[in-house]
Order: C-alpha cells, then sequence, then structure tokens
C-alpha cells in the first residue's frame, strides 16, 4: 500500500510535535523514521495508527483518506517499544487477540496464529506467558500479533531499543527478512542511524518535526541536504571545521585551500567545512592544510588519528597501520567525495 | 476540520460511573450534606419534618451535656492509653518480627488473627476471660499473687478492660503497617552500622526508628481515627455503655441520641456527628500532611 | 554466646505475644465444647474432657444461628459483588476514560473518603426507612455497593498499567467495554482478590449497621444475631462461646488460606476499610 502524508501538522499545548510534513512511500518499502529523541517521530508514527489525530494536513492509505480513521479501521498493525504483550496470555492467545476481537472463528484464528509464528520463529514457545520469554521473543511475538490479522501498514515503535547489542542486529535481519517475507509497506521508528542506514529502503530524517530529507540511506550520507543531516549520519560523526571566504579564497582554520572553487560561495560568513574521516589522506610535508597529530588509536581493523587544526579537532582513518608519534606535523589531502560545506547559522549547504 | 466525538463516546465514561456515583451520593454525600443541615435546625422533629429556626442551639445543648463530655472525655481518654501503648508494642513485636527467624509464617498468622474477626464475637470471648469469679484474667492475676479483679462491673475498672480488649484488637492492622514500612527499609543501612561496630539496639533507635518513622506517624494518624470511632466493643463486654452510663463514647453517644431515646433527638446526634467529623477531620488532615512530607523524604 | 542468648529471649517473647494474640480464640473455642460444670470451675480447665457438641446442638436450637448464616452469606455475597462490580466500572473510568472534570471529581472523593461512616448512620437509616427497605436484607446491602476506598486502590492499580496496553488493543479494535474485561480486569487479579477479601471481611462483621437496619430475626446477620442472642436468650457462657465460634469460625478460615492477599492489601491501602 503506498502512503501519502500531506502538510501533516501536530500542535501540543504548548509546542509543535510535526510541523507541515510531506512524504510518499512506495508501497512495499521498509522505511526508516529516523531523529532524534524529541524530534516527533512518536508523533509521526502514532498519527500514522490513529491513536493521534493530527492538528492539521491529511494522511493518504492508497487513495483513501485515513486522517481521521479510527485506529481499528485502517488496518495497521503497530509493535511498542515495550512489546505491550498482555501479560497474563500465553504467546498463542497473544497473537490470537486481534483476530478473536474481529470474531474470527476460533479455528481459522489459531491457524493463522500458528502461521505467523512459524514466520517469526516463535512456534514452539506457544503455550509460553511473556514474562517466560526473552526480549527477543517478546519482539517476535509482538511482530506476529500485528500480523497476524494482515494489516496494510506494519508500524514500529523503536523496535530494537529494549535488546542488548548482539540480539539488535540479529533482530534488525529479521525484521528485513519478515517484511521481504510478507511485502507489507513497513515504517519503523528508531533514533539510531546505524539501524535505520542498516536495513531500510529509505530514511525519512526529522529534527524538531521537521522533515529534513527523505532518500536512499546512501543517499543521504553521500549528499546530504544540510549540515545536521551530515552530522546525524555517520560513525565516526563528520568532521567540522570553521571556514570563510576572503577575497575568493577559501580560508580553513585560517588556512588558505585553493582546491576549492569559492566562486560559488558567500563571502563574509561564518562557514562549516565538513568532510567526512575517509575523505581524509594525511601526508607528509605537501601542500594542503597542515595539522598537528594529537594521537592514533587502533578499532578493530582501522586505524584512525585524531588531529588538532587550528581550534578545532578531527579524526581521519590512515592508510597505514604505522602507528605515528604524537604531535607529528602532517598535511591534509581531501578527497572529492564526502566533501561539504554549510553554512554556520542556517546549516544550508553550499558545496 | 475537528473529530466528530458520537454522543456514545461522550457520554460513556459518565454510564462507567453512574452504579458507583449513585451510590456515593445516596449514601455518603447527600447524607453528608443532610446531618450538616440537621445539626442546624432548632427543635426538629422528625415525624414532621418541622423545625422552628437555624441555629446553634443543638450545638450548645450536646455541648453542655454532661453526657457528652463524659463521652468526650472518655474517648479522648480512650484515645491516648490505646495509641501509645499499641504503637510501642507494635514496633517491637514488628521488629522481631523482620528479623530472619524460623517460623515467621507460624507467627505472623497468629499476630494479625484478631484483624479478621468480629468485635462482638471475640469480644465475647474476652467478656468470658474477664468474668471475676472464673475468668482466664483473673486466674493469672492469682497465679502471680494478686488479687482478683472485677473488670466488668465496677466503674473502676471496666475502662481498663476497654482498652485491654482494645489494643488486643488494634495490635494486628498496626503490626502489619510496620512489617511493611520495615521491609521497605534498605537492608544496606543496617550492614553498614553493623560493620561500624553499632549494638543491635543502638542501630535499633539510631538507624530503624527515624527510617521507621513516617510509618508510624501514619500508623499514629489512622489509628488514632479509628480509636476515635471506638463503639463496637462496647456491646459483647458491657451490654452497652459500662455501668451506669459510665463509658459513653461519642459515637455511642450519637447512637444514643436517635436510637435509645423516644422521640429520637436528630438534632443533638446530628451535631454530635460533626463535631466528630471535625475532630476526625483535623486528624485526617494532618495525616495527608505527613504522607506528603514521608513521601517527599522518601 | 551472647547472640544465642538474646536469640532465645526474643523467640520466648514472640511465642509468648503469640500464644496471647490467640488464646481468646483457644479459650472461645474450647469454651463451646465445655460442660457448664467445667465453663464455672475454677481454676479454669484447660481442655474440656470431650467433643460435646450440645452447646452447639442449643444454639442452633434456640436462636435461628442457621439463617443467620445464611443471612449473612447472602449480604456478603451481594455486597461483594455489586461493590466489586461498580467499583471496576468507576475505577476504569477514572484511570482510562477521558472526560470533563475527571480530576476534579476524583478528588472531591478522596475528600469524601475521610468522613466516617458512623457520622452517616442517622441519614442512611432514615432512608432506608423512606425507602421502605427498613428491616430487610437489601437494607444491609445497598448502603455498600460503592466504596471510595476500593475504588481508589483500584484505580491506582489500573493506572499502572502501560497506555501502550490500551493502544495496541485499540488498534486491534477491541471496545472499550472488551478491552476492560479481557485485559484489565484479568490483569488485575492480585487487586481484585484482596479488595474483594477486605470487603467480605468488613461485610461479615459488619455491627452498627444491622443493629440499625433490621428488627426482626428473619434478616438478621450473624454478629447482631449473635448479640441478641446473648441480650434477649440470658445465654450461657459456654453457649455464648458456641454461638460466637459460628460467626469467628468461617473468617479464621478464610484467613488462613488467604493470609498473603489480606496482610498485602492491609500493607498497600494504609487505610482500615
Amino acid at each position: 500500500m503506498k502512503i501519502k502524508i500531506e502538510n501533516l501538522t501536530k500542535q501540543f499545548a504548548n509546542h509543535t510535535a510535526v510541523s507541515s510534513f510531506n512524504a510518499e512511500i512506495e508501497s512495499g518499502q521498509l522505511i526508516a523514521l529516523l531523529g532524534p529523541s524529541g524530534c516527533g517521530k512518536s508523533t509521526m508514527l502514532n498519527m500514522l495508527s490513529g491513536i493521534l489525530t493530527p492538528t492539521d494536513g491529511s494522511i493518504f492509505f492508497d487513495d483513501e483518506d485515513v486522517t481521521f480513521t479510527a485506529p481499528e479501521k485502517r488496518g495497521v498493525g503497530l509493535v511498542f517499544q515495550n512489546y505491550a504483550l498482555y501479560p497474563h496470555m500465553s504467546v498463542l492467545d497473544n497473537i490470537c487477540f486481534p483476530l478473536e476481537i474481529q470474531k474470527v472463528p476460533k479455528a481459522e484464528r489459531t491457524r493463522r496464529a500458528i502461521e505467523m509464528a512459524k514466520l517469526v520463529h516463535v512456534e514452539s514457545m506457544l503455550e509460553r506467558k511473556p514474562a517466560q520469554l526473552s526480549g527477543g521473543q517478546q519482539q517476535r511475538v509482538a511482530i506476529a500479533r500485528a500480523l497476524v490479522k494482515k494489516p496494510r501498514l506494519l508500524l514500529l515503535d523503536e523496535p530494537l531499543s529494549n535488546l542488548d547489542a548482539r540480539l539488535r542486529i540479529e533482530m534488525r535481519e529479521e525484521i528485513r527478512r519478515i517484511q521481504q517475507e510478507t511485502k507489507i509497506t513497513t515504517i519503523f521508528v528508531t533514533h539510531d542511524q546505524e539501524e535505520a542506514m542498516s536495513i531500510s529502503d529509505a530514511i525519512l530524517l526529522m529534527k524538531d518535526g521537521v522533515l529534513q530529507q527523505m532518500d536512499q540511506p546512501q543517499r543521504l550520507y553521500d549528499d546530504p541536504a544540510n549540515c545536521f543531516v551530515a552530522d546525524f549520519l555517520g560513525n565516526p560523526t563528520i568532521n567540522k571545521l570553521n571556514a570563510e571566504v576572503k577575497d575568493g579564497i577559501l580560508y580553513v582554520e585560517g588556512q588558505p585551500m585553493k582546491e576549492i572553487n569559492a566562486a560559488k560561495l558567500p563571502q563574509q560568513r561564518k562557514l562549516i567545512f565538513s568532510c567526512r574521516a575517509e575523505s581524509i589522506r594525511l601526508q607528509k610535508a605537501a601542500d594542503g592544510l597542515r595539522a598537528m597529530l594529537i594521537q592514533t588509536y587502533v578499532i578493530g581493523k582501522e586505524m584512525i588519528a585524531a588531529l588538532q587544526i587550528g581550534g578545532s579537532q578531527i579524526r581521519a582513518y590512515m592508510d597505514s597501520d604505522k602507528a605515528l608519534p604524537a604531535g607529528l606535523e602532517v598535511t591534509l589531502q581531501f578527497r572529492d567525495k564526502g566533501i561539504f560545506i554549510f553554512d554556520e547559522a542556517s546549516g544550508e549547504r553550499y558545496l | 476540520m475537528k473529530k466528530r466525538r458520537n454522543l456514545k463516546e461522550t457520554l460513556s465514561p459518565y454510564l462507567y460511573l453512574a452504579p458507583f456515583l449513585i451510590g456515593v451520593i445516596v449514601f455518603t454525600l447527600y447524607p453528608m450534606i443532610n446531618v450538616f443541615i440537621m445539626s442546624f435546625k432548632e427543635n426538629y422533629k422528625y415525624l414532621t419534618g418541622a423545625f422552628s429556626g437555624f441555629g446553634l442551639d443543638n450545638y450548645t445543648t450536646v455541648l453542655s451535656d454532661p453526657y457528652f463530655q463524659q463521652a468526650i472525655i472518655n474517648t479522648f481518654k480512650y484515645v491516648l492509653t490505646v495509641i501509645p501503648i499499641s504503637t510501642c508494642l507494635a514496633i517491637v513485636l514488628a521488629t522481631l518480627l523482620n528479623q530472619n527467624i524460623k517460623f515467621k509464617a507460624l507467627l505472623q498468622t497468629a499476630y494479625f488473627l484478631p484483624m479478621v474477626t468480629s468485635v462482638t464475637a471475640v469480644g465475647l470471648a474476652w467478656k468470658f476471660m474477664f468474668n471475676y469469679n472464673s475468668g482466664l484474667i483473673n486466674f493469672f492475676l492469682n497465679l502471680f499473687g494478686f488479687e482478683s479483679i472485677n473488670w466488668l462491673q465496677s466503674a473502676g475498672n471496666n475502662f481498663l478492660a476497654l482498652v485491654i480488649y482494645g489494643i488486643w484488637s488494634l495490635l494486628p492492622f498496626t503490626i502489619i503497617l510496620l512489617l511493611s514500612g520495615l521491609q521497605n527499609i534498605d537492608p544496606l543501612y543496617n550492614t553498614a552500622a553493623r560493620i561500624d561496630g553499632a549494638s543491635p539496639l543502638r542501630i535499633f533507635f539510631k538507624i530503624t526508628i527515624p527510617l521507621l518513622a513516617p510509618t508510624i506517624f501514619l500508623v499514629l494518624i489512622v489509628n488514632t481515627i479509628s480509636a476515635f470511632k471506638v463503639f463496637n466493643e462496647l456491646f459483647p463486654l458491657f451490654n452497652g455503655p459500662g455501668v451506669a452510663y459510665n463509658l459513653f463514647t461519642v459515637v455511642y453517644y450519637i447512637y444514643y441520641q436517635f436510637r435509645g431515646l423516644t422521640p429520637p433527638k436528630y438534632g443533638y446526634a446530628a451535631a454530635a456527628a460533626m463535631i466528630l467529623f471535625v475532630i476526625i477531620f483535623c486528624f485526617t488532615m494532618l495525616q495527608l500532611w505527613l504522607q506528603k512530607r514521608a513521601s517527599r523524604e522518601g | 554466646m551472647k547472640s544465642k542468648f538474646s536469640r532465645t529471649g526474643i523467640y520466648l517473647f514472640l511465642f509468648m505475644g503469640a500464644a496471647l494474640m490467640v488464646l481468646p480464640f483457644y479459650w472461645m473455642i474450647s469454651g463451646a465444647f465445655k460442660t457448664s460444670a467445667e465453663i464455672t470451675q475454677f481454676p479454669p480447665v484447660w481442655l474440656p474432657a470431650g467433643f460435646n457438641l450440645d452447646n452447639f446442638k442449643f444454639a442452633l436450637e434456640t436462636a435461628p444461628f442457621a439463617t443467620y448464616f445464611i443471612n449473612s452469606v447472602i449480604v456478603t455475597i451481594c455486597c461483594i459483588v455489586c461493590c466489586g462490580f461498580t467499583t471496576i466500572l468507576a475505577a476504569f473510568a477514572f484511570s482510562r476514560l477521558q472526560f470533563p472534570g475527571r480530576d476534579l471529581l476524583f478528588s472531591l472523593l478522596l475528600a469524601l473518603m475521610m468522613i466516617p461512616f458512623e457520622m452517616l448512620i442517622i441519614t442512611n437509616y432514615r432512608t432506608i426507612v423512606a425507602w421502605d427497605i427498613h428491616d430487610t436484607i437489601i437494607a444491609l446491602i445497598i448502603p455498600f455497593t460503592s466504596s471510595i476506598f476500593y475504588t481508589y486502590i483500584l484505580r491506582n492499580f489500573f493506572a499502572s498499567i502501560p497506555d501502550s496496553l490500551y493502544q495496541a488493543a485499540r488498534i486491534d479494535g477491541c471496545s472499550n467495554w472488551k478491552y476492560l474485561w479481557k485485559i484489565m480486569v484479568p490483569m488485575a487479579k492480585p487487586s481484585l482478590v484482596t479488595i474483594t477479601l477486605l470487603n467480605a471481611i468488613a461485610c461479615w462483621n459488619s455491627f452498627l449497621w444491622p443493629m440499625l437496619a433490621t428488627n426482626s430475626p428473619a434478616v438478621r446477620t450473624l454478629p447482631f444475631g449473635l448479640y441478641a442472642f446473648v441480650t434477649e436468650g440470658g445465654a450461657k457462657t459456654e453457649r455464648m462461646m458456641a454461638a460466637a465460634a459460628i460467626v469467628v469460625i468461617p473468617m479464621i478460615l478464610l484467613f488462613l488460606f488467604a493470609r498473603k492477599y489480606i496482610v498485602n492489601g492491609v500493607a498497600r491501602g494504609g487505610l482500615k476499610g
């Protein structure tokens, strides 16, 4: 099912949780609703599910306007952050419950529930109570319960945040698998960029209730719309250096950077020169930005250098695996990819 | 565009509340207001509903009635003896029951049992035990070399019998509350004090009691309120308010005004009830204030 | 060595205290089996010579204790069922439903909680007389069909159930009514059991109201029936004990079976019923 969100706004008593949100989601996609906590992504999800009514704007499922449709009539499945399994019911009863409400005959609802349990691999624990399950198993049951009524749209609220690191990777791949097997349009909320990058077809990145960018994960990384997007995605976080254009030349931390054509950049404005850690090449005594090595360290197979330029610190991946002495003077050269220039005040991207 | 709430949706909360609210209005709110108004009606005649005007007549009559004064004195005397003794006893017993002891379930059952039983029925057992000639209590007194006491038929002693019975029946509830208070105290404090070399008695007075203070206050207030309403106990023990009305209590006075007199004096009963309410209201306010303070500290 | 000594002391003290707490019950029940010769003996007889059921027989024959007992059972069951029902509905409305004035109404009810029932008996007595249900079983039930205190306790439990459960059920199309009975009530079972037990004990032992509201033996409940038996019959002590035992034993059994629920309820509520 295709989803169209038009000008959606949600105003609470003293703040605007979502403002003028526009997006179109293709059928059968797995979409991540990403953003820092408090950015309005859960409010978005609750408006899609119908738990909250928007202040303004509309939501369309295919061509049907569901803006004011009651939650139970929307045909959505919702998986809660804390799973919201009914503690007094067995796994099977939990999965059956939505069908029981719909008055599906007992034999059929059991059959469908078992089918769902098989899909999410919990068929061996149908008689257990939620308290006897691990976090990951509870998550699977919650997904089965959301899917059993064959929803048009599956919504997951922070589905992995209550799991430990190892299980998180396992479950996110499970979510991907289940989504691909069922081909249900799925939207999940997360604040973890890695989670969003790794499994989604597209990411909707939000900040302060405003949609910043919607695109495929890699495009968001390679071609961010503004400073916030560049900053939010990527680990280590993107490097930021103070920059300014004087007399047609870009100065980064006070040093001229002639490689970059400054003609299109505004004069006399505080700018941010941003570069990904993998876009930097460390060199000895060649032309380029001078920096001082503070420290080098190894994380797994990668070696990272921490460098001081003017008043700022940056990180860069090193080509060699030899540790270098602290205090060493190096010069930096940049690849073409992964270099951006933003406006410091507005975050607007110039390059 | 606003989502329209249909009539059913708007009404449904009130339908859920209706059965409950009807009961509360008819049997709590209305009587409350009615008693308040009635207490100010002068020369109120129950049968005709006639009264001569509003005023403080009932209050002045009740307050100057020697029986009511007796009732107030008795009630306060009862509260001031029963509450301190039962609270101190309960603190000691609860602390001991909270230790790591054997037979805990058995002991707790024994201590909590009186809570569930009828005041009237167990009161009869006490009456039997207080019996002058063949009672168990006089037997024990004689055993330890004391003279028998006429517990029930002597105006000098029957108050003591009432107090003993009162303490016995208050203990279970008090112990339960204090025990749950004790269980909420982090055992780490105890361990820390022991490591510092404090003796058990020191720990009890310097650690346990101060940390238990909010619960102790709560127990004091709740028990005080219920002790102010002492009434039921009078029937099984003394068949009424003791010898020559010497054990009149406030609730008994209210009961007596409209059930023991012909014609019933509803105005007096209402005024006495209002006075009782004011006393209890003050204590409840104190309780709420203390609870708030305790929850702020805890 | 010192700790062993004090430990023995603690046990001695606790067991003596426990014996004193249980003594009246023992004395009542053993007294019920004594003959009139045994009961007046001094020093007292600790163990009756045999299981002599004459006293029970006498009590049951002279006063309609069977009727009292049945009345008590009826009143208690009706009270806990009706009160349970109104309590569940009201607690749900106060914890889950939105309506104007909800919180104001709730605080008003909490304020009403501090009114002693003893103060209301004057008007309530007149109400049941005016409704012409004085001296009927209904008069013993109707005033106790709603309880602010139990509603308050249950509302607090209901409020602790996470919102997400409610939303999950609503997305599945579950109505409020169904959600209440299928999800909330089963989850609140321990609280409901506690409330019901406390209520049952209070109903069973209630004395002041039945004494006011009933006259005829046919509608009396046990505690007042017992008192009437004692005053009217001029009964002998051993027969009184037998009658008292009939009143007390059901509650003792209830307590032995459900001690945990009752004790937890009292500890949590911190208030008397």
